[in-house]
């Protein structure tokens, strides 16, 4: 990995928008977007609700033409869906009359690549995912969080290469939020179909962020470009313990400030630190003083800002 | 239904109704076991139930594909909503002249007729159901490269099979109205025109005890949609 890695995904002065559909008023979502992913990175994009993160997600994806500059996937400009990408939808948009297993053969059964290896694969996935006793049942009898898995394992059972993920936890409950995170994190480290995947991951939860990421992107407010890139140096399999660490609420409110020096020239809003974290309020936390600021609801909460 | 029943073959027994008009069910039930007995209501069963499957079967053929793509082409369904509304809104009734003038009086005609009462609501349930199709069905189908031919039978005939499923009911109904009516305006065979005979002769026992089979067909077909329903589309109430 020293030597020169290959780009897989790159952005050069993109220019995303939507058509308004009276009027045909162009709004911009996303402008000047510059940036470079490599081979089997986990990227994480935060930014602001509405600032154009979710648009740029699906020109990734195919599904929003880019309106300017250039969006290329390894050397080619992205002009259409493909088999090489796969999208985790925000929804789990699972298609009520088929089985788990069916849901999850979709992606090789329309792209005629359905074989006895196709299937095998699906079931080898279904059983990392948790999912092998559920794989006869329909979506309607399985909770949120395990639609969501399905979800999850559908977009892998085409094996891509590049792997979209547009704020699949966000409709969950912390508690399933937070165990669907290591869980993803799990399988994106064990996934035997090929090469660990590049993933890019899209959310407004800095905390997911830090978890998840090899390297987080922050999204100015629209129309959007990436206003921070930071690295995050920690090797993985990261535990529970470290989620509590100082090294990771240092990474969380980096960003928080990128976001905030970003959001002082625009009011959109951004939601911070999710329910996960925060409703454990018993802990004892270490935050520091650009955290308080957003939080000063909780006034009496004093903290130690020089954290271990 | 039991009560009905009883009323009328009351009235019947007390003489306040003639015999010679209503029948009464007890003479019915004799006829009905006549009609099966001599064998004599096999050929009219037959000829509508010959007259209603090519009917049906040709409904189902060209109705359900034509409502999947005028709900998937918005360019189609607006230019073909005008010519479908003003075809459903006029009674069918009203065209059997010129069906007759155009087909003649023969079998032809009535499975016309048939196809002409049960098409309109099937297509235009279907046209319904494919426009309402969830924008998540569509938008996972584009991610994951559906061709535009499958999508139509790995997605639109999936997902628009309760639509699809109501409007065979409705059609299925309609037609047997359909090949009755046209059984009585031109035809020498066929339940429709069985009753009508039996009538003019004044034997109103064997004419009711045709509708009553009549009744039963309807029965019959009305219970055999509704099973296929609840066999395929156990999943979409559930959600």
């Amino acid at each position: 990995m020293m030597s020169e890695p290959e780009i897989c995904l790159e952005a050069r002065q993109l220019q995303l928008g939507h058509a308004a559909s009276r009027g045909g008023e162009f709004t911009l979502a996303c402008d000047e977007l510059e940036l470079r992913i490599r081979e089997h990175e986990f990227i994480v994009i935060v930014g602001p609700s509405g600032c154009g993160k979710t648009t740029f997600l699906e020109a990734v994806a195919g599904l929003v033409p880019v309106a300017g500059g250039a969006l290329e996937l390894r050397g080619a400009a992205i002009t259409g869906p493909g088999p090489e990408r796969a999208l985790v939808f925000q929804q789990a948009s699972l298609f009520p009359w088929r089985t788990v297993l069916a849901n999850v053969l979709f992606g090789p059964q329309v792209q005629g690549t359905l074989t006895e290896t196709t299937k095998r694969n699906a079931r080898d996935l279904l059983t990392m995912a948790g999912l092998a006793d559920v794989a006869d049942k329909y979506p309607h009898e399985l909770s949120g969080g395990m639609q969501q898995r399905v979800n999850l394992t559908r977009a892998l059972a085409t094996d891509p290469t590049l792997l979209l993920l547009d704020e699949p936890f966000g409709a969950l409950d912390a508690q399933t939020r937070e165990k669907l995170q290591d869980e993803l994190l799990r399988i994106w480290q064990a996934d035997t179909l090929s090469a660990k995947k590049t993933a890019l991951f899209v959310t407004h939860d800095v905390n997911e962020a830090v978890l998840l990421a090899d390297r987080v992107l922050v999204f100015s407010p629209s129309p959007a470009h990436v206003a921070l890139d930071i690295p995050i140096g920690v090797p993985r399999p990261r535990d529970a313990a470290w989620r509590r660490s100082a090294e990771f609420i240092g990474y969380g409110d980096q960003i928080i400030d990128a976001l905030h020096s970003q959001l002082t020239s625009s009011p959109a809003s951004v939601r911070t630190h999710d329910d996960g974290v925060d409703s454990a309020h018993h802990r004892p936390t270490t935050r520091s003083n650009s955290l308080n600021q957003r939080t000063e609801a909780i006034g009496p909460v004093q903290v130690d800002a020089t954290a271990p | 239904m039991l009560i009905v029943l009883a009323c009328w073959q009351l009235c019947v027994a007390l003489g306040l109704v003639d015999v010679t008009f209503s029948s009464s069910p007890l003479r019915i039930a004799v006829a009905e076991v006549e009609l099966f007995g001599s064998g004599e209501i096999y050929p009219a069963l037959a000829a509508t139930g010959n007259e209603l499957l090519w009917g049906l079967l040709i409904t189902f053929v060209l109705g359900i594909p034509i409502g999947l793509v005028l709900g998937r082409s918005t360019i189609l369904h607006d230019m073909t909503e005008p010519i479908v509304n003003v075809l459903y809104s006029v009674p069918y009734v009203m065209f059997l002249p010129i069906i007759i003038f155009w087909f003649g009086i023969n079998n032809v005609s009535r499975v016309v007729i048939i196809i002409w009462a049960g098409i309109l609501p099937l297509v235009i349930n279907i046209t319904a159901g494919v426009r309402n199709l969830a924008h998540d069905y569509t938008r996972v189908a584009t991610v994951f490269c559906t061709p535009r031919l499958k999508f139509f039978y790995v997605v639109a005939l999936p997902a628009t099979l309760p639509y699809i499923l109501a409007g065979i009911r409705l059609a299925v109904g309609r037609a047997l109205v359909g090949a009755i009516v046209a059984e009585l305006f031109l035809a020498s065979e066929g339940l429709g025109y069985y009753v009508q005979v039996q009538t003019s002769n004044f034997n109103m026992d064997s004419a009711m005890a045709g509708i009553v089979v009549l009744a039963a067909v309807a029965l019959l077909l009305n219970w055999g949609v509704r099973r296929v329903e609840r066999r395929f589309t156990h999943w979409s109430g559930a959600q």
